[in-house]
């Protein structure tokens, strides 16, 4: 039996910004945009009895905890904490997945563990964070097992103790499933993540596709996802950006703006990492909290911002009704390496168009992402 | 008085860290492979650094930008920052209780 360990840092960016200034401790952090709009990107356990939770406008957090501290994000500091406990982690086993910022999946089953202090242990001594560990026979248990008791948890659990344990709970539980999933599940009666366990497979394909299989599949708590070492990397679906717009936005060129903006952000990092994509995706979302999604998907495989800004903006005109919107962004999904994929355009405009992003990569390499920026940006 | 909107400020009577752009002059200990900021000068007045309590670094282009977190002997955070492209220090962000 695999041995799987699933690790999740306690309040990550305010437990970093509480470690660096120990002035803060035991007040009620909040990290996030500090801007008019921006969101509570992480709050400490302090400032939880208040309601307050990640993803909740700082507007409002600040109405329920006006004594709060409020941090202004800042993604290099995390980063910097991310890479020190995974050198921790990685002191267990080389079989360490970084999963997010703040998680990682360890495989400790060939790991002679009695007499070895914990990974959480350890990770508190060395980077003087808290951290809480799910562990279980597989990925998915152990994801749910971190769940469990926050924060400096430690749960354990087989797959029996997962049935015994999530059963009989409500199936937003499950790891992966939102309330529109919620919704139409109950519209099938199935309310608890052990009616989806025992729903036939075959009505739960037909509403859900492959997603219904594998909602299935987590609610019996059957994973058979190996922990990918981080030195094999893991294969990158999608890559996109977006952005919550200081106020609510109509104006159709300014959006394009900000379509231009992202869209350059992500060929900048398609190319980067080497990779090519078909399917271009745009998000928006309007001052109701309702999100569009729509895609196109292109004849061939691009990594050019211009191909990339040219199909989400026709995505925006095709499926955008004029709406004020607060948030807007851009990705690129159907990924494939790029290695190869340029031979067949050695000669032509495919060329200078080359020659010339690479020598834009090649000077905001040197000099900064904001050395060069699009006009059509500036507005 | 706060709008409804607006974010707070310290002004206002809310906690919070406030981010300065300032230029700091900096007398700093090198060492091992690491600097180490001992004390700075802000606005005229000498902050003697009594815990770095972290370090990390930003990227610009080819350019890397050293951030140190320092508590001063007065109990007050600072954050600042060293630019080896053109060689200056910077303020960029404050705590001081009460």
């Amino acid at each position: 039996m695999r041995v799987v360990l699933h690790l999740d840092m306690d309040s990550f960016f305010a437990s970093v910004e509480e470690k660096l200034n120990p002035c803060l401790k035991g007040k009620p952090i909040l990290v996030g945009g500090t801007e008019r709009r921006g969101v509570v990107a992480s709050a400490n356990y302090a400032a939880r009895p208040f309601g307050i939770h990640a993803g909740m406008p700082m507007a409002e957090a600040k109405r329920l905890c006006p004594h709060a501290v409020f941090v202004e994000g800042n993604p290099q500091k995390y980063v910097h904490t991310s890479l020190q406990f995974l050198d921790v982690l990685k002191s267990f086993t080389p079989a360490v997945e970084p999963f997010s910022i703040d998680e990682a999946f360890l495989d400790l089953t060939q790991v002679p563990y009695p007499g070895r202090p914990s990974p959480q242990r350890a990770v508190k001594r060395r980077v003087g964070l808290t951290a809480t560990i799910g562990i279980a026979p597989n990925k998915y248990i152990a994801k749910m097992a971190s769940g469990v008791q926050k924060p400096r948890g430690l749960t354990v659990l087989t797959l029996e103790r997962y049935r015994e344990r999530f059963w009989e709970r409500g199936v937003q539980e499950l790891w992966g499933i939102g309330e529109k999933t919620k919704e139409a599940l109950a519209k099938l009666g199935i309310r608890t993540i052990g009616q989806l366990a025992k729903f036939p497979r075959e009505f739960l394909t037909y509403h859900f596709g492959l997603n219904g299989e594998r909602m299935q599949e987590a609610a019996l708590g059957r994973d058979e996802n190996p922990v990918i070492p981080y030195y094999e990397g893991v294969p990158v679906k999608s890559m996109g950006h977006e952005v919550t717009l200081s106020e609510d936005v109509s104006d159709r060129d300014a959006l394009k703006a900000q379509l231009l903006r992202l869209s350059d952000m992500v060929g900048r990092r398609l190319r980067a990492d080497g990779y090519l994509g078909r399917i271009i995706s745009v998000k928006i979302r309007d001052s109701k909290f309702r999100t569009t999604i729509r895609q196109r998907a292109l004849p061939e495989v691009v990594d050019d911002e211009h191909e990339v800004f040219h199909t989400a903006a026709l995505l925006l005109e095709e499926h955008w009704d004029g709406r004020p919107l607060r948030l807007i962004g851009v990705s690129v999904s159907g990924l494939v390496s790029a290695a190869g994929h340029y031979q067949h355009s050695l000669f032509g405009q495919d060329e200078h168009r080359r020659k010339l992003l690479e020598a834009v990569d090649s000077l905001r390499d040197r000099f900064g992402e904001h050395s060069l920026v699009k006009a059509g940006v500036l507005r | 008085m706060v709008h409804a909107n607006s974010f707070p400020k310290a002004s206002d009577g809310y906690f919070m860290i406030e981010s300065i752009h300032d230029p700091i002059e900096v007398i700093t200990m090198f060492g091992n492979g690491k600097m180490r900021p001992i004390r700075f000068r802000w606005k005229n007045k000498i902050v003697k650094v009594a815990k770095v309590t972290g370090d990390w670094v930003r990227h610009e282009g080819q350019n890397k930008i050293h951030y140190f977190a320092l508590l001063a002997d007065s109990s007050d955070y600072y954050e600042i920052c060293y630019n080896a492209k053109d060689m200056t220090w910077q303020l960029t962000r404050v705590w001081m209780e009460g």
